[in-house]
C-alpha cells in the first residue's frame, strides 16, 4: 500500500495549501471574541489583500474599496470557499476548496486543502465522449458549506469545451481540467431553503443514492426516476447544497451527509471501494465507515499492490489519518489502534503545533466531530486532556456520542470548548434524498 | 595579623557573613573593615579571593537584612569596587581571583534599587572595572564562568535605566561595556548558554533606550550576527530565545539591521525556534515579527516554496495556539500581509496545479 502524505507533494502544494488553511484561520480570527479592535482591522485588511491579490492572479476586476470594504471582503472571503471540481471516471463533484482558473495557461488551477492528493487534484475521464456531461455538470454541480447559498441568476462555472479534458489512463488519473472562460467562485445571494427537510416541497419524489464514488469524498445520486444526477461533497460536515442538473428552475435538493453516511446500504459500497481505490485517505473513510470487522480494516490494502489480505501498517499511517478514522466512525467504533496514534501527540513525537495543524486540516475538510469512545478516553495517554485541547480549539466539538460527553464532563470542559446542537439531532433524520 | 590568619578570618566571614566581627556595624563599615584585611596582604591572592567573597557574602546578608538603601550601600559598593579593581590589577593572571571577583560584582548590582543610586560616576567605575575583569579573564583563561557572572552583572546594570542612560552617554564605559559584551558572546555564546542568555538580556536592557539598537547595529554590526548565532546555538532554550529574540527583533524593526545570515537560513532558523518553543508568546511574537521586517526588507529575494509552506504553516499554528495574544496574532497577520504584498500568494495560486 502506498499512502502519499501532505508532506511529500510538491512545495508549491503544500504552499498553498497552507495558505489556504492560514487564510481560513485569519476568516476564524474576526470572529474571536476576545481580540482587540486593532487585530480585527488587520484580520479585515490582510482578508482584503488577500482578496485583491487572488483576484490579481485570476485576472478578475479588481474590488471596488468603499467604507465598508472590509466588511464586504470578509464576506467575499467566506463565499471564497467556493468549489473545486475533483472527478473520476463518470463525473465530477465540486468539493470546498479554491476554483483558481490560470488565463495565462488557459488552466485550470485549484487549490484543494485535503491530506491526500486526489482531494484536490482534477482527476479525467477515460472517456473523451462523456466530456458535455462533464460540462454539465462542472457547471451545475456544487456543493457549498452550509449556511452558504447559491446563485441560480449569477453563474458560477462556464461549461467546459467538449474537447478540453486531458485524456488519463486508469493508473494515472489525475490531470488539469482545461476549462475556457475561467471558473469563478463568486456565489451570488439568492438564499436556499434553510432546511430540506423541515420544509418538504408538496412536490417532492425521492432519490435513492446511487454509489458513493471511490477517488474522493463525493456521492452521487441518481433520481429514481431516471432523472438527473447529482455530486455532493462528502466532506461536508452536516448538509450540503446541490443544484439539480440542467433544470434552470433554481429548485434545490438537500442530502444529509450524516445520514447517508449511515446508510446500511452504503456499506457495502464503501468496501467495495475500499478495497479498490488507490488514495490512502478515501479508503480509510470508507473502510471506517463500513464495519468494526477486521475485514474492513484489511480491505485497506490496494488493489495495485494484488494484496487484498495484508492489513494497514498501522505504524505507517499519520496521526491525522487515524484521527480521520475515529471523525469518521459514526457508529462510535474506535479502531483497536487509535490510542496508540492518540499516545504519538501526547509524546511528543508530533509537536504540539502540528497536532494542532492537523486539527484545523480536518475542521477545514469539514470534519466537525470527534468520537471518541471510553475506551480510548480511558486512555492514560489521553487522560490529560492534551488531545482534547488541540483538536477542541479548533473544531467545534459535537458531543453526539454519549462517551464522548461524559468524557468531557469528567475531564471538565474547557471553557473554548462550545457544542453547538443542531436542530438536525432534536429531530428525527430522514435520509432520504429530496428532489423538489 | 599574618597572611594565614587575615586569610582565615575573611575565610569565616565569607562563610558566616557576620561582618559585625569586623568590628563594625554599618554596611560600610563592614565592608571597609573586609577591605581593610585585604589591603594588608595585596600580594596575597588567595587573601584577595576570600576577600571578594567575603565582600559578597557580607553584601548579601546586608541585603536581606534591609528593605531601606541609602548612601551607605552606594559606599558599600563603591568600597567594593575598588578592593577588588586593586586586587586584579595585582593579579592579572590569576583566573580564580576574577571569577570571585565579577561574581560579588554581579551579587553587589542585583538590587535594581542600589544601582538606581549609584550615580554616574560610581555607574561608570563599576562598569568599567567589571569590563576590563572580563577582558582579563578571557585572555587569560577558556572558562565561561567570569563571562557569564561579568554579563549578568551587566545585564543587571542595564535593567536600571538610570544606569543604562549613564552606560551609553559614558563613550568610554560604553566602549569597554559593548566590547566585553560582544567578546564574551562571540567567545562563549555558543558554549555557554548562561552567556547566550545574560549577553543578550544586556543588549535588551541597552536597546530598550531610544536610538540604541539603531547605534548598536550600525556601530557594531557583528552583534547582530552574534544575536543570530546564539538562536541558533540555543534554539530549544527558552531563556536565551527570549531575550535573543528579543534583541533581534529590535535590530530588525528599529533599524535596517543586515544579517550576514541569508534570508532562508535566517527564516528557516526561526521557523524552527517557533515550533519548538510555540507556546512562549513572548518568543513567537518576536520571531514572527523578525520574519517579517526580514521579508520587508529582502522582498526582492526569492523565498522558495518549501520555505513559504513551513512559514504559512506554522503561523497558522501559532495563531491559533496564541488566540489570547493580540500581539502574536498580529504578528502573525503582518507575515502574511507582508506575504502577500510580496506577491507570494499570486504566485502560489497562479502555479500549476500539483500533479
Amino acid at each position: 500500500m502506498q499512502i502519499k502524505y501532505a508532506t511529500e507533494t510538491q512545495p508549491s502544494t503544500r504552499s498553498r495549501l497552507a495558505l489556504v488553511g492560514l487564510v481560513d484561520t485569519i476568516r476564524h480570527v474576526a470572529t474571536w471574541p476576545s481580540i482587540g479592535d486593532a487585530v480585527r482591522m488587520q484580520v479585515a485588511q490582510v482578508i482584503e489583500s488577500m482578496d485583491v491579490a487572488q483576484r490579481a492572479s485570476t485576472g478578475a476586476p479588481p474590488v471596488a474599496t468603499s467604507a465598508t470594504a472590509a466588511t464586504r471582503a470578509q464576506r467575499r472571503a467566506s463565499r471564497a470557499l467556493s468549489v473545486y471540481l475533483s472527478r473520476d471516471s463518470s463525473s465530477i463533484s465540486a468539493n470546498n476548496g479554491l476554483l483558481t482558473p490560470d488565463q495565462s495557461q488557459d488552466q485550470l488551477s485549484i487549490a484543494g486543502r485535503s491530506l491526500s492528493e486526489d482531494s484536490y487534484t482534477a482527476v479525467s475521464t477515460p472517456d473523451s465522449t462523456r466530456n458535455p456531461y462533464i460540462s454539465a455538470q462542472a457547471e451545475e454541480v456544487f456543493a457549498v458549506p452550509p449556511k452558504l447559498t447559491l446563485s441560480n441568476s449569477r453563474r458560477v462555472a462556464q461549461p467546459l469545451p467538449s474537447a478540453a479534458t486531458q485524456q488519463g489512463s486508469s493508473s494515472s488519473r489525475r490531470q488539469s481540467l482545461h476549462l475556457e472562460p475561467p471558473v469563478h467562485a463568486d456565489f451570488g445571494p439568492v438564499p436556499l431553503p434553510p432546511n430540506g427537510r423541515s420544509r418538504q416541497p408538496s412536490n417532492v419524489s425521492s432519490l435513492s443514492f446511487g454509489s458513493i464514488k471511490s477517488g474522493s469524498d463525493y456521492v452521487t445520486a441518481d433520481s429514481s426516476s431516471g432523472g438527473p444526477g447529482y455530486a455532493v461533497n462528502m466532506a461536508e460536515a452536516d448538509q450540503v447544497w446541490a443544484r439539480r442538473r440542467s433544470s434552470g428552475s433554481g429548485s434545490f435538493q438537500s442530502v444529509d451527509l450524516a445520514g447517508a453516511r449511515r446508510r446500511s446500504k452504503q456499506q457495502q459500497y464503501h468496501q467495495q471501494s475500499a478495497m479498490s481505490h488507490s488514495s490512502s485517505m478515501v479508503t480509510l473513510h470508507s473502510a471506517a465507515i463500513s464495519s468494526s470487522s477486521t475485514s474492513v480494516i484489511n480491505s485497506g490494502t490496494t488493489a495495485d499492490q494484488g494484496d487484498s489480505s495484508k492489513p494497514f501498517d498501522v505504524s505507517q499511517l499519520s496521526l491525522a489519518e487515524m484521527l480521520v478514522i475515529v471523525c469518521w466512525s459514526s457508529h462510535g467504533w474506535i479502531p483497536p489502534f487509535i490510542p496508540a496514534a492518540i499516545t504519538a501527540c501526547c509524546l511528543g513525537e508530533l509537536l504540539f503545533h502540528e497536532t494542532i495543524a492537523i486539527a484545523q486540516q480536518m475542521r477545514l475538510d469539514g470534519i466537525h466531530r470527534v468520537l471518541i469512545s471510553k475506551d480510548a478516553a480511558d486512555h492514560p495517554a489521553i487522560k490529560h486532556n492534551k488531545l482534547l485541547r488541540s483538536l477542541s480549539d479548533l473544531i467545534e466539538a459535537t458531543p453526539s456520542h454519549h462517551s464522548f460527553r461524559s468524557w468531557i464532563k469528567r475531564l471538565g470542559k474547557p471553557s473554548h470548548v462550545r457544542f453547538k446542537e443542531t436542530g438536525r439531532r432534536k429531530q428525527k433524520i430522514d435520509y432520504s434524498f429530496f428532489v423538489s | 595579623m599574618d597572611a594565614d590568619e587575615t586569610l582565615r578570618r575573611l575565610e569565616s566571614l565569607a562563610g558566616s557573613g557576620d561582618s559585625t566581627t569586623a568590628t563594625a556595624t554599618a554596611p560600610s563599615s563592614a565592608c571597609g573593615a573586609i577591605v581593610a584585611l585585604m589591603a594588608s596582604h595585596e600580594g596575597s591572592a588567595a587573601v584577595q579571593q576570600a576577600g571578594c567573597a567575603a565582600l559578597l557574602r557580607q553584601h548579601i546578608s546586608h541585603a536581606a537584612n534591609t528593605s531601606q538603601h541609602d548612601d551607605d550601600d552606594v559606599g558599600q559598593v563603591l568600597q567594593s569596587t575598588q578592593a577588588m579593581s586593586r586586587a586584579l590589577t595585582l593579579h592579572v593572571d590569576d583566573t580564580r581571583l576574577h571569577e570571585t571577583a565579577l561574581h560579588t560584582w554581579w551579587g553587589l548590582v542585583l538590587d535594581g534599587a542600589v544601582v538606581a543610586r549609584l550615580g554616574r560616576d560610581a555607574t561608570v567605575a563599576l562598569v568599567l572595572a567589571v569590563a576590563r575583569a572580563m577582558g582579563a579573564a578571557a585572555a587569560n583563561s577558556d572558562s565561561a564562568e567570569a563571562q557569564r557572572c561579568g554579563c549578568a552583572a551587566l545585564w543587571h546594570v542595564a535593567a536600571s535605566r538610570e544606569a543604562a542612560v549613564v552606560v551609553w552617554q559614558d563613550a568610554a564605559a560604553q566602549d569597554a561595556v559593548i566590547g566585553a559584551v560582544e567578546k564574551a558572546l562571540a567567545a562563549f555564546g555558543a558554549v555557554s548558554s548562561d552567556v547566550a542568555r545574560y549577553a543578550c538580556a544586556f543588549l535588551e536592557s541597552m536597546c530598550e533606550l531610544k536610538h540604541v539598537a539603531v547605534a548598536l547595529a550600525m556601530a557594531r554590526p557583528r552583534l547582530v550576527d552574534l544575536v543570530v548565532m546564539a538562536i541558533g546555538e540555543h534554539a530549544t532554550n527558552e531563556l536565551v530565545l527570549e531575550h535573543a529574540t528579543n534583541v533581534l527583533r529590535r535590530f530588525a524593526t528599529d533599524t535596517a539591521a543586515t544579517v550576514s545570515v541569508g534570508t532562508a537560513p535566517l527564516i528557516r532558523l526561526l521557523v524552527r525556534v517557533m515550533r519548538t518553543v510555540s507556546g512562549n508568546a513572548s518568543v513567537v511574537h518576536s520571531a514572527l515579527a523578525i520574519v517579517d521586517s526580514t521579508l520587508q526588507q529582502r522582498q526582492q529575494q526569492q523565498i522558495d516554496p518549501d520555505m513559504v509552506f513551513e512559514l504559512l504553516q506554522v503561523t497558522n499554528s501559532l495563531i491559533l495556539f496564541h488566540r489570547t495574544s493580540d500581539e502574536v496574532i498580529g504578528a502573525g497577520l503582518a507575515v502574511l500581509a507582508t506575504l502577500i504584498r510580496n506577491n507570494t500568494p499570486v504566485k502560489l495560486f497562479t502555479e500549476p496545479s500539483c500533479k
